[in-house]
């Protein structure tokens, strides 16, 4: 068994999109971002696939318990295996599908973000 | 009203032998013209000098020079006299200074009265009384005095108060006031005599000590009520020029306070919008939570209906697992465990189902309903519905903000150019004489009622006394009465000068409006200095006076006072167009017939000519011209003017 993860990192262009849309939308904590962008993910059923060329940004200390508890309940299987490697790997993925949304670069505030607002 | 007849200079100024310019008693303009050095102030100084006996220049270089040169070691006489009427009496003055040999001056004035020679002592008493000293500039008067004018509109200045007393002087007021002040001495002798009086009287001295003291409460109270009266008067004129200043201003008030209160209130919105956003932020982080919301909603569903499919298999697998059971038991013993009767051994079927499946279904169940407990324990409902209340919230905060620094924007683009002081001092100064009204006004009924009051007691008090001594209850008539009169002369003093103020702002402003000719201004209103401001239709003061204009405003007061005064008389104006331009020029001599019933208009060429003269005047209206010919430095002759000349 491999030894438990502790961080969680995102790749060079889930990190600038993760920033942009911190500073943007006015998200007081990155880790705000991260996990919607996971939420994003789980709700645009993207296959949860290994994401490669990361780098550390958070200490999984730092992530969400309930977070952490609707991925075992999401992915029970891929949660068993390494629940921080899958939060990662949502994260980084949502946060990718965020980046190439439609009207990506005309969101100024946090209710422009796809499913806040019902259309 | 003062007429002349005959102005005479001998050996005066650069005038040698006699010399005359003759009015005749005719009523019009009487226009004298000449260069600079010809003579034209020695003839104004001439008409002052024998009227006042006041000169400018020392005594001695009042006579003609060349004839002091030429006369050697004997004297020379200097004479000017003055012939006029006064409301129809005939009167000569003469005055005269001999240089004696050894270069002493000697003045002689003499003054016939419709035939009378006057002494020197009454004739200087009769002319004072004609034409006081004090008041004279306003009948000969040169550029000097156009200039003071000016100094009116300084409230504080030594020259306008001077100047403002002279008006005050020609206007007539001191006859009433220093009535008042008489009448004022005299009952506070008459007081004293009385107290003196009375105080002898052993039964009345303590009435006496108590009269003379309410007495004094009564002057105190009526220099209050004078005090107030006058401080109520002062406030309210300043109220009134502020008035319009108020009103002009008063859209640029309301945009100051508008703007104080949007920056209040945008302080406030900036806070709101700060908490708003705070709560947007609070609630962002969980707003995971609200995008799941839907999704969840969705695996709920589907872990509901899957969990009553699982239920209902488990429930017929425990059904199926009994009958099994009983099959089994009866192909043992061949007897029900039912219903205990004995049934043929017979095989059933085989198993429907097995130990493995249920417990498959066990588990899956124990899985579904964790999931279930999670995604409930999630609470995504609320924090959807939070975060869109704190979006709804931070979107309103933010706009209201908006619109205020969009309205505050405008104010400032409105306040633009807006000297915000001026309109505060505007205020401050409106509010300030408002204050000082009213405290006037408050202070001055108190004041009256309290002199109500201590006339009573005077009454009762003066009722007790026993006229013991000679002559007492006569004193203290004449006291209340010298009281009574006095404070009457003072408020006619007040009524008198308020009136005659009026009388001259609209005279002034007569003159004013036909000399300028300027659609814009309105008229022209006194100051408490006897300044005179120029008003534009709209109710602004100008504070842009030109040179000229000034000149104009001077002759228009001129004019004013010549007409308001008791006491009238001809003018003698010297080079009075300096700062005129030929238009105005023309204007000022054709409003001359109106300015006093004789005006001897002394002119340089460059300021009007004999023909402009003509040409402006009506014929009635012109008495003569004559012109300064200067023969040689220290001789200059009046002669007529030649046509063409």
């Amino acid at each position: 068994m491999a030894a438990a993860r502790k961080t969680i990192g995102l790749s060079p262009e889930a990190k600038q999109i993760c920033e942009d849309l911190h500073q943007r939308l006015r998200f007081r904590d990155k880790g705000d971002v991260r996990d919607f962008a996971v939420a994003h993910a789980i709700c645009s059923e993207i296959e949860p696939t290994k994401v490669a060329n990361t780098e550390t940004v958070w200490s999984v200390a730092n992530a969400d318990a309930e977070i952490v508890a609707t991925l075992e309940a999401f992915y029970p299987d891929e949660a068993a295996e390494d629940i921080y490697g899958l939060y990662q790997n949502l994260a980084n993925l949502g946060l990718l599908a965020l980046g190439q949304a439609k009207n990506y670069s005309q969101w100024k505030e946090i209710s422009h973000l796809p499913g806040i607002v019902d259309k | 009203m003062i007429e002349l007849q005959c102005l005479t200079v001998e050996n005066f100024g650069p005038f040698q032998e006699q010399q005359s310019i003759d009015f005749g008693g005719q009523k019009g303009v009487y226009v004298v013209h000449g260069n600079n050095g010809h003579g034209k102030t020695s003839l104004l100084n001439a008409c002052r000098w024998a009227f006042t006996g006041k000169t400018k220049n020392r005594r001695d270089q009042l006579i003609n020079r060349a004839v002091v040169a030429s006369s050697g070691q004997g004297p020379v006489v200097m004479r000017v006299s003055v012939a006029f009427t006064v409301d129809g009496i005939a009167y000569e003055v003469r005055r005269g200074l001999t240089r004696e040999p050894g270069g002493q001056i000697k003045e002689t004035l003499t003054l016939d009265e419709d035939g009378h020679v006057l002494g020197t002592s009454e004739s200087k008493g009769r002319l004072q009384e004609i034409l006081p000293a004090e008041i004279q500039q306003f009948f000969f008067f040169d550029g000097e005095l156009m200039g003071q004018f000016e100094s009116l509109l300084e409230e504080k200045s030594l020259a306008a108060n001077e100047l403002k007393d002279s008006i005050e002087t020609v206007l007539g007021i001191p006859v009433l006031r220093d009535a008042g002040v008489t009448l004022s001495g005299l009952s506070s002798e008459t007081t004293k005599a009385l107290a003196k009086k009375g105080g002898a009287d052993v039964k009345n001295k303590q009435i006496y000590q108590a009269l003379k003291n309410l007495r004094k409460q009564e002057a105190a109270l009526r220099a209050t009520i004078k005090g107030s009266g006058e401080s109520i008067k002062g406030s309210s004129s300043e109220i009134s020029k502020l008035e319009k200043q108020m009103a002009e201003s008063e859209s640029t008030r309301a945009l100051l306070t508008d703007r104080d209160k949007e920056i209040g209130k945008q302080g406030e919105l900036v806070t709101g919008a700060e908490t708003a956003l705070n709560g947007l932020q609070e609630n962002a982080a969980t707003a995971w939570k609200a995008l799941l919301n839907n999704r969840i909603a969705d695996q709920i569903k589907d872990i509901k209906k899957r969990d009553a499919e699982i239920s209902k298999s488990l429930e017929q697998k425990r059904h199926d697992g009994l009958v099994e059971k009983m099959k089994d038991e009866i192909a043992k013993t061949g007897i029900c465990p039912i219903c205990e009767e004995k049934h043929p051994k017979a095989k059933f079927g085989g198993n429907m189902s097995t130990n493995s499946d249920t417990e498959a279904l066990s588990l899956e169940l124990v899985g579904l309903q964790r999931q279930a407990a999670t995604f409930q324990g999630l609470g995504t409902d609320s924090a959807q519905a939070q975060l869109h209340a704190a979006i709804q919230t931070d979107y309103d905060a933010r706009n209201a903000l908006e619109a205020s620094k969009s309205k505050l924007r405008d104010i400032r683009e409105k306040l633009k150019g807006v000297n915000e002081k001026d309109v505060g001092e505007i205020a401050k100064a409106y509010s300030n004489h408002a204050t000082i009204r009213d405290t006037a006004v408050e202070t001055k009924i108190k004041a009256e009622v309290s002199l109500d009051e201590v006339k009573t007691s005077i009454k009762t008090l003066e009722g007790k006394i026993t006229d013991s001594g000679e002559g007492v209850s006569r004193l203290n008539k004449k006291v209340a009465l010298l009281g009574e009169l006095s404070n009457f002369f003072d408020t006619a003093s007040d009524r008198y000068r308020e009136d005659q103020k009026g009388r001259v702002e609209d005279a002034a402003t007569k003159l004013f409006v036909s000399i300028s000719q300027q659609d814009q201004y309105e008229k022209l209103r006194i100051t408490e200095n006897y300044g005179l401001e120029i008003l534009h239709q709209d109710g602004k003061v100008e504070d842009m006076r030109s040179a000229g204009f000034e000149h104009i405003v001077a002759v228009s007061l001129i004019g004013a006072l010549q007409e308001t005064s008791p006491v009238k008389g001809p003018v003698v104006m010297d080079s009075p167009f300096g700062r005129l331009d030929r238009e105005h020029g023309d204007r000022v001599i054709r409003m001359l017939p109106n300015l006093a019933s004789q005006v001897l208009l002394l002119v340089q060429d460059r300021e009007t000519t004999p023909e402009d003269i003509e040409s402006a005047l009506n014929a009635e209206d012109l008495v003569a011209q004559r012109r300064l010919r200067q023969v040689s430095a220290h001789e200059t002759l009046i002669e007529p003017i030649k046509a063409g000349s």
